[in-house]
């Protein structure tokens, strides 16, 4: 018996070994055709060049960096502007699409349309296309440096958006802005356009969730006493944030991948910096790819961790 | 003392009372019923109608049909829509030889008789023959625009704007589909490695951008290529997009796998089919009509993705409008580039929106 | 007001306290379906009433409104003073007719992301303004009623139906209400758990809690009501003392009925 079973097995050994055998040699090929190639056009293999001078600038770094950096520092700004864009976007798509969902099962009809509007609308038009509309239509149409526009300490013109500083006001000095906080065009352009079009995707999230709360829990809360606003926030909104909680979770991965189009408006993302400018710099695109990926599924890691402990916490938490 | 009830007489049925408000008196009701909703109410549709009335003026009454240069659009009142028609070319079929264009036609009717076909079949048919239909479909056509042999040669990076988008979607649903089912039988297989493997790959295309694998696939893949292989641009963007997508219909298909209960297998094992005839005649046909809408649902996300081609070079409709906006005869007024988007995102909104129709009809009604 | 109830209105008015309910021609469509058609009923305080009749027959939908669950397009409905009429049916009057009338549903509807406790005080401390010292207590009073002190900790899907279906008669009466309402509270219970909530249902009766019962458990019916109503295709075709209803039918309907009922 024990023959006759073990015989049954072998197909799934040999399948399994010709397999692996399979892989070992692609991979084997693959790493000697690179090499051979590599050497023929003359460029080194390895991480060393993390070390050299970058020689390049970037147009906005949360870091000191300056013409001496390294390329190694080039990758760290590259990271923090590429998380700094994804945390704004995450936090106004999330208002947006809590506005929206409860907009979508609003009574008054005039606001259910338009939220059904804008969720069809934003969502079947490609992000990218939103993003080059917001950069080049519209922050191209704001007025230029000498006339821009002022609210409180605020100035707002094609070069950016520029926030006081405590005391640091910002205000025009020739050709420029000096002073204060400097939010790029590509800036403003990538989070509007994360932001809208995830929005649209976290309402239909949002609104199944709240949607899924049998009805008889809010009739429950009714016979308690628990007036509309209430029930939402002490019957329904717990539930329904249960059942929300993993899809979100998924869409703020997806905001945080498709941040990468900062490529195609010159955003000094991760993307950019280290996908293009120091991989074609260095032309050494593999290990630049390589960091790019490693970095980018780091990033979804974090995400997929903290909805984690979201959850968990969500379901753990008792009442009274 | 309660007195006793005894209903002699039953009552009959009546028809419901007509409503007793009347039809302006309901909304008012709706729309109005206190200060803070009127004045909402009131705000949405002054805003409507003013967006309305400058989005009309601006499309419409202002706007400059005419013209073969950004001479025929001064200024930034109106839509530049002579940009649009001037160079409908290059938007549908990008730079496709006018002598062959005929093949480039026969695409787009052979696509669109194929659609009406798709779209009247009852929701009840079985999905077969269309899935059939969208594999079969880009090959044929891959064959006539490319040619060779009896029909003349046309480079594939000639074939651009609409024409391209289309070719670039259906390819990729072609492939992506057998290829992502595969990968998740693969994910249920006994065998560990094959397991591994499947769920190494899903699970690595999932956390990554698509951008990064086209990237990767335009700048790297011609290293691990020996020294004379050479692929062109078209065939490798289309290879990262197959890729890509190939793992997402795998976590579709995984999902409709998965949908089919535990107890279908057990009782086509009692009545004594193999493995292979439980795939084939029980789990598929009830895996797949449950994805299809899915399935769907990844061919609306392919033909947005197909604007990132934009970004490495590749000229779709995107980057048709985005290489007119530059060229000589039309460079200048960011005007012209507006309207070239607003234009855009019509034809996307258009498109995308009726396949989601689409796909919403596909859905069981629970 | 047709002459259904005008006898037990007349004999009401006679000892001068108001029904604490009193649905007047109410009359209910869903759509063009007639479900509701020329209710007449009056309840007294103290009173237990029990509903009965074939499925379909509009007794869920009756005891609905009287909470104002459901809404009516033609009639009165006075509840606990509170006065509504068809087309006035408020967010304002729901709220306040529901703070005076409690409920208990055929499928619990406790509130599952919430401990036992929890969902006694939620309404107590956030629809009555309560104290959470007060209502603590006050729900605790009422989980001993009801026999599940050990229970409070606990989560609704720890409890098997029965214990859940008590947790909710305790939910109902910690708002301390007037009157409660049960919609088939045992209709989706195993048979075995079935008694231990007639048991709660039948003390709380002996306390004097006015009740509206919607049931097919004709022994409660028997031992514990004042007055029996069988409804069918949405009307009311018979009101009686239990004895009457059960031994000495008038109605040709509430005779088959009983009759298919009674040798089960």
């Amino acid at each position: 018996m024990l023959r006759a079973v073990l015989r049954e097995r072998l197909s799934g050994y040999v399948v399994q070994a010709l397999l692996a055998a399979l892989v070992a040699w692609l991979a084997w090929a693959a790493v000697a055709n690179f090499r051979a190639n590599m050497h023929a056009l003359g460029v080194s293999v390895g991480f060393g060049f993390l070390r050299a001078q970058a020689g390049f600038q970037i147009a906005q770094s949360l870091v000191p960096f300056g013409p001496a950096s390294s390329y190694l520092d080039a990758v760290i700004a590259a990271a923090l502007n590429t998380l700094l864009v994804v945390l704004l976007a995450s936090v106004l798509s999330t208002i947006i699409a809590l506005l929206v969902a409860f907009g979508r099962l609003a009574p008054h009809g005039i606001v259910r349309s338009a939220s059904t509007v804008y969720v069809e609308v934003f969502r079947n038009i490609p992000l990218l296309l939103q993003i080059l509309f917001w950069y080049f239509s519209a922050i191209a149409l704001l007025p230029g440096v000498a006339d821009s526009l002022q609210f409180g300490g605020v100035l707002l013109n094609n070069r950016g958006l520029f926030l006081p500083l405590g005391a640091d006001r910002p205000h025009v000095e020739g050709f420029d802005v000096a002073g204060g906080i400097a939010i790029l065009p590509e800036l403003m352009a990538l989070t509007l356009g994360l932001a809208i079009y995830n929005s649209t995707f976290l309402a239909e999230i949002f609104r199944a969730g709240i949607v899924s709360v049998p009805s008889g829990q809010i009739e429950a809360a009714t016979t308690v006493g628990l007036s509309g606003t209430r029930a939402a926030l002490l019957i329904v909104m717990p539930q329904a944030l249960r059942v929300a909680l993993p899809a979100a979770g998924g869409q703020y991965q997806t905001l945080a991948k498709a941040s990468s189009l900062a490529a195609a408006i010159g955003y000094p993302d991760i993307m950019q910096i280290v996908g293009g400018t120091i991989a074609s710099q260095t032309s050494q695109a593999l290990e630049a790819m390589a960091l790019v990926v490693v970095m980018y599924a780091t990033i979804n890691l974090c995400i997929a961790l903290v909805v984690g402990v979201a959850n968990r916490r969500l379901l753990a938490r008792a009442h009274g | 003392m309660t007195a006793r009830f005894v209903r002699d007489a039953p009552i009959d049925a009546r028809s419901a009372p007509v409503a007793a408000i009347a039809w302006p008196l309901r909304w008012r009701r709706a729309w109005f019923a206190t200060p803070a909703m009127s004045a909402l109410s009131l705000l949405l549709l002054a805003l409507f109608a003013f967006a309305c009335v400058r989005f009309f003026d601006w499309a419409i009454v202002r706007a400059h049909w005419v013209g073969q240069s950004s001479a025929a659009c001064p200024g930034d009142e109106g839509a530049c829509w002579a940009f649009v028609i001037a160079r409908w070319k290059p938007w549908l079929v990008g730079n496709y030889p006018i002598g062959q264009i005929w093949r480039a036609w026969a695409c787009f009717g052979a696509f669109a008789l194929f659609w009406i076909w798709v779209v009247r079949r009852p929701t009840a048919a079985r999905p077969g023959p269309v899935l059939l239909g969208f594999v079969f479909l880009p090959v044929a056509f891959l064959l006539l625009l490319i040619g060779g042999g009896p029909l003349a040669f046309v480079a594939p990076s000639q074939i651009g704007g609409l024409l391209l988008t289309l070719v670039v979607t259906l390819s990729t649903f072609a492939t992506a589909l057998p290829t992502g089912l595969c990968i998740a039988l693969g994910r249920r297989s006994e065998l560990p490695l094959v397991r591994a493997l499947c769920g190494l790959f899903v699970e690595g295309m999932r956390a990554v951008p698509l951008l990064a694998v086209l990237f990767i696939a335009v700048t790297l893949l011609p290293m691990f290529l020996p020294h004379g292989v050479d692929v062109d641009l078209f065939t490798r963007a289309v290879i990262a997009f197959a890729l890509f997508n190939a793992a997402m219909a795998a976590e579709v298909f995984r999902g409709g796998l998965q949908a089919v209960g535990r107890g279908q297998i057990e009782a086509a094992t009692t009545v004594g089919l193999s493995r292979f005839a439980t795939l084939r005649w029980i789990v598929l046909p009830q895996a797949i009509p449950a994805v299809v809408p899915a399935l769907v649902n990844i061919m609306i996300a392919v033909i947005k993705e197909t604007t990132l081609l934009s970004v490495i070079g590749v000229n779709d409709l995107l980057g048709a409008v985005e290489i007119g906006a530059k060229s000589p005869d039309w460079v200048g007024e960011s005007n012209i580039l507006t309207s070239g988007y607003v234009f855009l995102a019509l034809a996307y909104l258009a498109i995308c929106y009726s396949l989601s129709r689409y796909s919403r009809r596909l859905e069981p009604s629970s | 007001m047709i002459a259904s109830d005008a006898a037990t209105i007349a004999s009401v008015r006679a000892s001068g306290e108001p029904p604490i309910v009193q649905l007047q021609a109410i009359n209910k469509w869903y759509g063009d379906y007639h479900a509701l058609r020329d209710i007449d009923l009056a309840v007294n305080g103290g009173e237990r009433i029990v509903v009965c009749g074939p499925s379909g027959s509009g007794k869920s939908t009756l005891v609905r409104t009287v909470n104002l669950l459901e809404s009516f397009e033609q009639g009165r409905v006075q509840v606990c003073g509170i006065d509504v009429a068809a087309h006035a049916i408020t967010r304002a009057a729901r709220l306040a007719v529901n703070r005076r009338v409690g409920m208990v549903f055929q499928q619990f509807n406790l509130f599952p992301h919430m401990s036992v406790l929890a969902n006694l005080t939620v309404g107590p401390v956030f629809g009555r303004g309560t104290s959470r010292a007060e209502a603590h207590d006050i729900a605790m009073h009422y989980l001993a009623r009801v026999g599940l002190t050990d229970h409070a900790q606990k989560r609704p899907a720890q409890l098997s139906g029965g214990q859940q279906q008590r947790v909710a008669i305790a939910r109902a009466l910690c708002t301390r209400p007037q009157l409660v309402l049960f919609d088939e509270p045992t209709a989706a219970l195993d048979p075995e758990m079935v008694n231990e909530v007639l048991q709660t249902m039948e003390s709380l009766a002996a306390d004097g809690m006015t009740m509206i019962v919607v049931t097919h458990e004709m022994g409660f019916a028997r031992r514990v009501a004042d007055r029996v109503v069988f409804m069918d295709q949405g009307q009311i075709i018979e009101i009686a003392k239990p004895d009457d209803f059960f031994e000495r039918p008038q109605s040709r309907r509430l005779a088959s009925f009983l009759s298919r009922i009674l040798t089960h």
